[in-house]
């Protein structure tokens, strides 16, 4: 072997050498990026690519530095002998590296595929999660919505309760048996029964009649319902009210009667603002009336009345025709005073306002009566205000009401003598005058108190009045905006002493001072 | 003295002013339509009409209205079933001299005629 050889020798041995070293070196790499990351296929693969490659590089590199070394020492033979092994366990290793290789492309593939797999999987894990954090949403919402949904309960409880408390008509709520097992606190107080803890109440008592109990439960259960049904309750105290009931009935899931809720409402003012009404309305009816017949009867009076006149001419002065002529036009004459008084009450009379001081027209009206209620052992008293305003109004008919007023006082206390209080004051906040008529007579019976100024309502003997008085009274009084009141029996103070009797307020209003003026 | 007429729906009415007047030395004539004494009055001198405010058709205002065409210088008194004001107030204000509100009274009627007629 010539020296020629050296270098390409040396080349080989070097070559051998950095093969291994570098086929080391790539495998401690690998090595540590699988040690890194053992779940990636790439890095695996390339590890033991770079394993083969390293038994390869030793395989392959020992056996060329063997070979350098045997035939530098002159082992030619003994090389030959080895070559075979050392060519065959370089193929080995080669097929080893090139299958490893061939086989990277399904790997690879099988890599993909569990990748993908693996993305799927996590696709739907995501998924679930997504699907978990919305039915978290979903649960948080449904805590917010039941919050909302018990704060509207609350709310609307609250609107009710309130309803039944506040309500100032009476609600309640009853069994089939008619036991009330609820009344709010109107209802209470309509029956009385406010200060009673938990009072015992049961429809079947408090219903006053009972045919209207019958009614009630029959229409109840006939059409479900009541409405407006008038009817009178008894109260604690057992006095009557009158109430207009609505009522629905309650029934459970099988349909059977369970009982009812009920709306009542207190008719007592509505009944006395009615009655008022009906009153004031009978009294334009009987007004109209009265008009009607008054003129009508006027007419034949008048005839009567001439007639007896006309007679009476024809007799000397002191024969029976002659007297009896007087009685029959006095009479006649009666009827014509009861004629006008109606007409009066009809206000078809005319009438001419204009002003009228109240104190001037009782002094002028008790120096007419005074010496008449002597006769009857009554005594009369003033009091009247000072510095009365003076009221629009006509004065002759005023007189008429004041005339009637202590006619009627006189009455009251005929038998027994009495005083006769005739008092006047102005009340500044009202804007009203306030004339008191009051006596110390036998009062009014309650019976008829209701009655008192109806037209032909009268206590007198036959003759003595003819029931007008106080119609035409308030009429007149109506017609001058003012009102009449009734105090009876009254307790005042007369003379340091409590006196029973009667008292008749009249309110007349007293005009502005702008209108006055004018 | 006087010639008068008087009006009114009731005979009777009329008739009880006839008898008190006719003592008192008038002539009166009653009537009880409204033509009738119209046409009475186209033909004869009337001094004064007493006159009901109500009548069968007409009313009392409206016969002396056209009574007053016919003979300027009658006198009249309207009679009223309502004492009011305001008919009493009409009365005047279509040319009566005066009026009385029934019932009538013998002695007011008397001196109301009396007192219309001098005049």
């Amino acid at each position: 072997m010539g020296m020629y050889m050296l270098p390409s020798v040396i080349t080989d041995i070097v070559g051998s050498l950095a093969m291994i070293v570098l086929s080391f070196l790539s495998l401690r790499y690998t090595f540590l990026l699988v040690r890194r990351d053992p779940d990636n296929f790439l890095w695996s693969f390339l590890h033991y690519f770079c394993l083969t490659l390293a038994i390869f590089a030793i395989s392959r590199a020992m056996g060329h530095m063997v070979k350098q070394a045997l035939l530098i020492g002159g082992q030619k033979e003994a090389w030959k002998i080895i070559s075979p092994f050392s060519g065959g366990l370089n193929t080995l290793l080669m097929i080893s590296v090139s299958s490893v290789t061939i086989y990277y492309h399904k790997g690879v593939e099988g890599y993909r595929a569990i990748q993908k797999k693996a993305e799927s999987l996590r696709i739907a894990n995501r998924d679930l999660e997504k699907a978990s954090t919305t039915m978290r949403e979903m649960n948080l919402h449904l805590e917010e919505m039941i919050e909302i949904r018990t704060r509207d309960l609350a709310l609307s409880e609250e609107k009710f309760r309130n309803f039944f408390h506040n309500s100032k008509d009476m609600v309640f709520f009853c069994d089939d048996t008619g036991i009330i097992l609820d009344m709010n606190r109107a209802g209470l107080e309509m029956l009385n029964y406010n200060e009673d803890t938990n009072p015992d109440l049961s429809l079947n008592r408090l219903f006053a009649d009972h045919t209207g109990l019958e009614t009630f439960y029959s229409t109840l259960l006939d059409q479900k319902f009541i409405d407006d049904f008038e009817i009178e309750f008894i109260k604690k105290d057992g006095s009557v009210i009158c109430a207009l009931l609505s009522a629905t009935a309650l029934y459970d899931n099988k349909g059977t009667f369970r009982g009812c809720e009920g709306i009542a409402k207190d008719l007592t003012r509505l009944k006395t603002m009615t009655s008022q009404m009906i009153s004031t309305e009978k009294m334009a009816s009987v007004g109209q009336m009265a008009a009607g017949v008054a003129h009508e009867i006027n007419t034949p009076l008048g005839i009567i009345l001439g007639y007896s006149q006309l007679m009476k001419d024809d007799f000397p002065k002191d024969s029976e025709e002659f007297e009896n002529l007087v009685v029959v036009e006095r009479q006649s004459q009666a009827c014509r005073k009861i004629v006008a008084d109606l007409l009066k009450f009809s206000r078809q009379s005319g009438s001419s306002h204009g002003k009228a001081d109240i104190n001037e027209i009782l002094t002028d009206v008790l120096a007419i009566t005074e010496h008449n209620l002597h006769l009857d052992h009554i005594e009369t008293e003033r009091c009247f205000a000072e510095n009365l305003p003076v009221i629009t109004g006509d004065e002759e008919k005023l007189r008429q009401v004041f005339v009637n007023l202590i006619n009627n006082a006189q009455h009251a206390m005929e038998d027994e003598g009495g005083v006769l209080t005739v008092r006047t004051r102005f009340s500044e906040e009202k804007g009203m005058i306030i004339a008191s008529v009051m006596d110390t007579g036998t009062g009014i019976d309650q019976t008829i108190k209701h009655r008192i100024f109806d037209p032909f309502f009268t206590t007198k003997s036959v003759g003595k009045g003819t029931g007008l008085g106080l119609s035409v009274s308030y009429g007149i009084i109506q017609d001058h905006k003012g009102t009449i009141t009734i105090e009876s029996p009254v307790m005042y103070k007369n003379s340091c002493q409590l006196t029973p009797g009667t008292a008749m307020h009249i309110h007349l209003p007293v005009p502005d001072k702008t209108t006055t003026t004018d | 003295m006087a010639e008068i007429i008087t009006l009114d729906d009731v005979e009777d009415a009329v008739v009880l002013i006839r008898k008190i007047l006719t003592r008192r030395g008038h002539t009166v004539h009653t009537f009880t339509e409204e033509e009738d004494t119209i046409r009475y009055a186209y033909e004869n001198h009337i001094d004064l009409a007493i006159l009901d405010i109500k009548l069968k058709k007409m009313s009392g205002i409206d016969v002396l209205a056209e009574l007053k065409r016919l003979q300027p210088e009658m006198k009249s008194i309207i009679l009223t079933g309502y004492p009011t004001v305001e008919t009493a107030r009409d009365a005047l204000s279509f040319g009566a001299n005066e009026y009385c509100v029934k019932p009538i009274d013998k002695l007011e009627l008397e001196t109301k005629v009396e007192k219309v007629l001098a005049l």
